[in-house]
């Protein structure tokens, strides 16, 4: 447990790696029994799909080693901590409850398409067919999540109308 | 088919709350004009603008009662008189009877059947939004649509058959262009393979940004399409081509789940039309996502389109 900071860094890095490739800067690790098992960043723009967000890319990279290591993908999932920059969104935190992944651990909350508990507790709802409910930590460099993602949005006016807006928000 | 139905917002399906407002009887209706400007002016009850001042309490309208200010407005104060709560300077007072408290309305009606309601107690103001009251009376769809949107969840039922052969979910969906009725778009589900987050929704919002040129998962299904000219066919007319799923329509047979009406609002979609509801559905039955206060887009949605042949698919005949 208290690995959670080392673990949070090497997220951070791949949010960083997200800036650098002009995607918002997210990213993730999924760690199964003390090994960084996946990373994920967001890949909205080079793919031009609005649901690449870190947490599904990693939850893809999980998969395709289970495929290639004929592990039991179950049982991977359901000893699985995922250690996000930010609070996942509603989508995320839906697809992390069907994979059965039992811990988040996130930077700052997301408040405009948070799914733990700005927006909607999807996370904790009572939803037995999505899944498992999600247990969450909250606030683990939260500044740095928040400061990097400041930083992207830069003389970007949120309230702008979406067209008017030099980033396409995701 | 029947008219597929929407699904607004719960503030248009509400029932009205009432609540406690002080009034006043306005002793000779020759003052009423007099009475009405100060206490606008006085206590305005902004939050409560729909309510009008003054109600006429029998057929003729000599009698009227005006109303003051919600009653907790005034907790505060031990004895409730005229002049604690107009201000003991005004000059209305001598044309004002001892106030009292009266039931009103403390929300605002959006549709007239909440109007109808509201009235009963206190008069209120509405201003009729026609597109509200259209999506309300049961046929807002006229023959043409209505033969269009059945002929897409058609589709989509036969990919849910396909997809049930299969041994997956029976679900299937299809993405338009409502301008030009083009398909971008279809699918049905695969989650029970080696992806359970391939829901039929995720997969033709991926089968879209392929038609976009991007895209993730290279599936290779026959049953699986997208519409491979629509960058050009859109580009001569619009210079920045196509945007995610901005302008589309989604018909999927049954509603679907967060996940999947999550990764609808970032795809910006337009309408949703779905036939079966599901307990767990987020557009309707457990949430109502595409009407979420915080989000950044909402979208239509209409459940119950061709909803007979959609609910044999998940026996609920």
């Amino acid at each position: 447990m208290e690995d959670h900071p080392k673990w949070m860094h090497r997220a951070m890095d791949l949010a960083r790696e997200a800036f650098k490739n002009k995607e918002v800067p997210v990213g993730c690790i999924l760690v199964y029994k003390d090994q960084e098992l996946a990373q994920g960043r967001n890949e909205v723009n080079e793919t031009k799909n609005a649901t690449r967000h870190a947490e599904i890319v990693a939850i893809e990279k999980v998969l395709k080693w289970c495929d290639e290591n004929n592990k039991n993908s179950d049982e991977i999932f359901e000893n699985i901590t995922l250690y996000v920059t930010v609070e996942p969104c509603i989508m995320c935190a839906a697809a992390l409850r069907q994979m059965k992944i039992p811990l988040v651990v996130y930077g700052c909350a997301n408040d405009r398409f948070g799914g733990c508990k700005s927006i909607l507790p999807v996370a904790s709802d009572e939803l037995p067919t999505l899944g498992p409910k999600l247990v969450c930590i909250s606030g683990l460099l939260a500044e740095e999540a928040v400061n990097i993602l400041k930083e992207f949005y830069k003389g970007e006016n949120l309230n702008a109308p979406e067209d008017k807006r030099k980033i396409k928000p995701n | 088919m029947d008219q597929p139905e929407p699904i607004l917002d719960d503030r248009y399906y509400q029932i009205i709350q009432l609540g406690d407002f002080y009034v006043s009887v306005i002793k000779d209706k020759k003052n009423t004009t007099k009475v009405i400007r100060e206490l606008t002016e006085r206590m305005p009850n902004k939050e409560f603008n729909y309510l009008k001042r003054v109600k006429s309490t029998n057929n003729k309208g000599d009698s009227l009662q005006v109303l003051l200010c919600p009653k907790d407005d005034v907790a505060s104060i031990n004895e409730v008189t005229l002049e604690a709560i107009i201000g003991e300077d005004s000059s209305i007072l001598q044309y004002l009877g001892k106030p009292f408290l009266v039931k009103v309305p403390v929300t605002q009606p959006l549709t007239k059947k909440q109007h109808q309601e509201a009235s009963l107690n206190w008069p209120c103001t509405f201003h009729e939004d026609k597109q509200i009251t259209n999506l309300l009376s049961g046929k807002y769809f006229n023959d043409i649509e209505i033969e269009k949107i059945k002929k897409h969840m058609l589709k989509a039922v036969e990919l849910a058959q396909i997809s049930q052969r299969k041994q997956q979910e029976p679900i299937g969906a299809v993405i338009v262009d409502p301008t030009n009725d083009i398909i971008i778009s279809a699918s049905h589900d695969l989650r029970r393979g080696d992806h359970p987050l391939q829901h039929a929704v995720m997969i033709c919002i991926d089968l879209v940004a392929r038609s976009q040129g991007g895209g993730m998962w290279k599936l290779s299904d026959n049953d699986l399409v997208y519409n491979q000219d629509i960058n050009t066919a859109i580009s001569t007319e619009n210079k920045t081509g196509p945007y995610l799923c901005t302008g589309y329509d989604l018909y999927v047979t049954q509603e679907p789940c967060s996940m999947c009406a999550m990764a609808l609002v970032h795809s910006r979609i337009n309408r949703v039309f779905y036939g079966s509801s599901h307990k767990e559905g987020a557009l309707g039955s457990f949430y109502k996502i595409h009407t979420q206060k915080g989000l950044n887009h909402h979208y239509e949605v209409y459940k119950n389109t061709l909803s007979i042949e959609c609910n044999k698919l998940y026996d609920q005949t």
